[in-house]
């Protein structure tokens, strides 16, 4: 059998099961599986299965994943986010789309404090949202604001998606975490450009409002600012023990989640109870997401073995085009299967058959790692399967419809694909910062 | 029969969850030892050579040993939009099929892995690091651990299916 008919029924035997509704780790198992036993025999297949799933819980990076998994449930019952908004609400003073603006850089400030997605929409989806509905923002604007902007934490330090890339590529993490940071910033600065221009051109869209102490001087507004001054002190000391060496990404974060307890604790909100059910979270996501690794390095390990990984890149190098499209047809492909499967999954599979080409193609695996975390998050975003837009849909009012919050987030993509294009050619973007520590 | 086998149900769940939740501990254990060692290294100038070791074993147990609280929730990550599709009663098909495929590839996990577990604890493989532990041998039996809770917490989920007692829920197996 030719590994063009193994690699079309692995994809087929793939969409039948997840769309049975089979977890994506087992669809990606039970495939390895089969694959390995048909192609290699019961014995020859366990053997390949076995090493290859029992890599995985070396690798000694991975475990920084629970620990920024933990530090942002603690932060998400804190009410740490709500201080942020309201310190962001009186020192940002009175303007036309002041609320948007702000909350794109809470966003910012919870993203580089979390490392994950979907808790960080959800507290902005309970604090920014109402406030921006009550004081008569538009509805479409005020939720792409909120999806777009919560999923930053899919590209600003210290991202999990990185963390992950990082592994299967093969690359420092610490060089992911600098190159990421300007273009996460580039984003913002794009959403919030958008948001000042929308209101500029449509006032009708966000009135000013009136909080008194909006009004007092520059100088006299920032003593309200002492609610960013904890989540600052957090992000300086995780980010900076990171970029300074003096740690390993896996200690940062559990600095991070050491330092998360003592935010909480300083803030008088730290209970045993909190913890406890911060932690119980915490090990029902870790637990869900190791069997979709282990899938998936099960599935990528049998499918290099019998030769579908230089099969793949084959067909890539050989494509007619100049080497910047061949990686937009990556892009577009990893596009592709962010509509129906799981990032970390498809980090696992596509990168180790991806990060050798860009290498032959001389792009450095560390930018393509941050157009990989960019494109993750258009797909966070994108219709028909957005994981951003059904966060939302779970804390917003029931009127919003889950439609409209689909119609709310494209303008959006197109920022955040305006920002993948222009790192994409300007790769200097994301990699001066790193060059400039070496 | 069907007592017992309802009591069967009952009491893995239980043992599930205890064990789940037993396992938050070991992650917090990890996360104290893995800031404890920066401490040890920059404050007192003592770096450990067992605590990167030490924090992966216990990430490592926590992380397999879950599986059964995770499955007993229902939060292994499944795409279930045909759920809207089909209806209730095919969807509970679903359901089952998608347990069948669950305890098929997860049984054939474990025979994979049994082997080299076996050989593993006949004898003893190191680390090869400083402090040259049998994390090696300990990850392959933990492996195996790990995929017969999955099995036993997929049994009960099977037995609730069969009995209509699993509170109708229509998420994923």
């Amino acid at each position: 059998m030719g590994i063009e008919l193994v690699t079309l029924m692995i994809v087929a035997a793939l969409l039948a099961l997840m769309a049975l509704g089979v977890p994506l780790g087992i669809t990606t198992l039970a495939v390895s599986l089969a694959t390995a036993i048909l192609w290699f025999g019961t014995r020859g297949g366990f053997f390949i299965v076995a090493a290859n799933v029992s890599e995985v819980l070396h690798k000694y990076e991975l475990i920084a994943v629970p620990f920024f998994v933990f530090m942002a449930n603690v932060l998400e019952r804190s009410g740490i986010a709500q201080s942020l908004f309201n310190s962001m609400a009186i020192a940002g003073g009175r303007f036309r789309g002041s609320v948007g603006v702000q909350t794109c850089i809470v966003a910012v400030v919870l993203a580089a404090m979390s490392g994950i997605m979907g808790g960080e929409i959800v507290m902005l989806g309970l604090i920014a949202l109402p406030q921006m509905l009550r004081l008569g923002y538009d509805q479409r604007l005020s939720i792409g604001i909120i999806c777009a902007a919560g999923a930053l934490a899919t590209l600003i330090p210290p991202s999990v998606v990185l963390i992950v890339y990082g592994l299967a590529a093969q690359v420092s993490i610490t060089k992911l975490f600098m190159a990421s940071a300007v273009p996460g910033l580039l984003l913002a600065s794009l959403y919030i450009a958008y948001i000042l221009i929308r209101v500029r051109l449509n006032p009708a869209l966000a009135p000013i409002y009136d909080i008194p102490e909006t009004a007092l001087p520059f100088w006299r507004r920032m003593r309200h600012l002492k609610g960013v001054i904890l989540p600052s002190a957090l992000i300086a000391t995780v980010l900076g023990v990171i970029y300074s060496g003096v740690a390993t990404v896996t200690e940062a974060a559990a600095i991070g989640a050491v330092g998360a307890l003592a935010v909480a604790a300083a803030r008088g909100e730290l209970r045993l109870r909190m913890a406890r059910d911060a932690m119980r979270q915490t090990v029902l996501t870790v637990g869900s997401i190791i069997w979709l690794v282990l899938g998936a390095v099960s599935l990528i390990g049998i499918y290099n073995r019998i030769g579908g990984g230089e099969f793949l890149r084959g067909i890539l190098a050989g494509l007619d085009l100049p080497p910047v499209m061949v990686v937009v047809v990556m892009m577009l492909i990893v596009m592709l299967l962010g509509t129906f499967l799981e990032w970390i999954a498809i980090i696992f599979i596509t990168v180790p058959i991806f990060a050798p080409v860009v290498i032959a193609l001389g792009y450095d695996p560390v930018w393509f790692g941050v157009l990989f975390a960019m494109n993750i998050q258009i797909y966070y975003l994108s219709p028909p399967f957005g994981p951003a837009c059904f966060f939302l849909k779970s804390v917003a009012p029931p009127e919003i419809q889950l439609q409209t919050i689909f119609r709310a987030v494209l303008p959006f993509i197109g920022l955040q694909a305006v920002g993948l294009f222009l790192v994409l050619f300007i790769p200097d973007i994301a990699l001066w910062l790193p060059s400039t520590f070496e | 029969m069907r007592t017992f086998l309802a009591r069967y149900a009952q009491a893995v769940d239980r043992f599930s969850v205890f064990i789940g939740l037993s396992c938050s501990t070991l992650l917090f254990a990890c996360i104290a030892i893995s800031a404890a060692e920066v401490a040890l290294r920059y404050g007192f100038d003592a770096p450990t050579l067992w605590s990167t070791e030490l924090a992966m074993t216990l990430c490592a147990t926590a992380w397999i040993l879950s599986v059964g609280y995770v499955t007993e929730r229902r939060r292994h990550i499944s795409i279930t939009m045909l759920e809207l599709l089909v209806g209730e009663r095919v969807w509970r098909m679903f359901r089952l099929m998608q347990m069948i495929v669950a305890l098929g590839a997860v049984f054939f996990l474990a025979v994979a892995l049994w082997h080299p577990a076996m050989k593993a604890l006949a004898r003893a493989e190191h680390s090869g690091t400083a402090m040259n532990s049998i994390q090696p041998s300990y990850f392959k039996v933990m492996m195996v651990v790990g995929c017969v809770l999955y099995l036993i917490q997929l049994s009960a989920n099977v037995i609730r299916w069969a009995q209509n007692s699993d509170g109708g829920r229509s998420d994923g197996h």
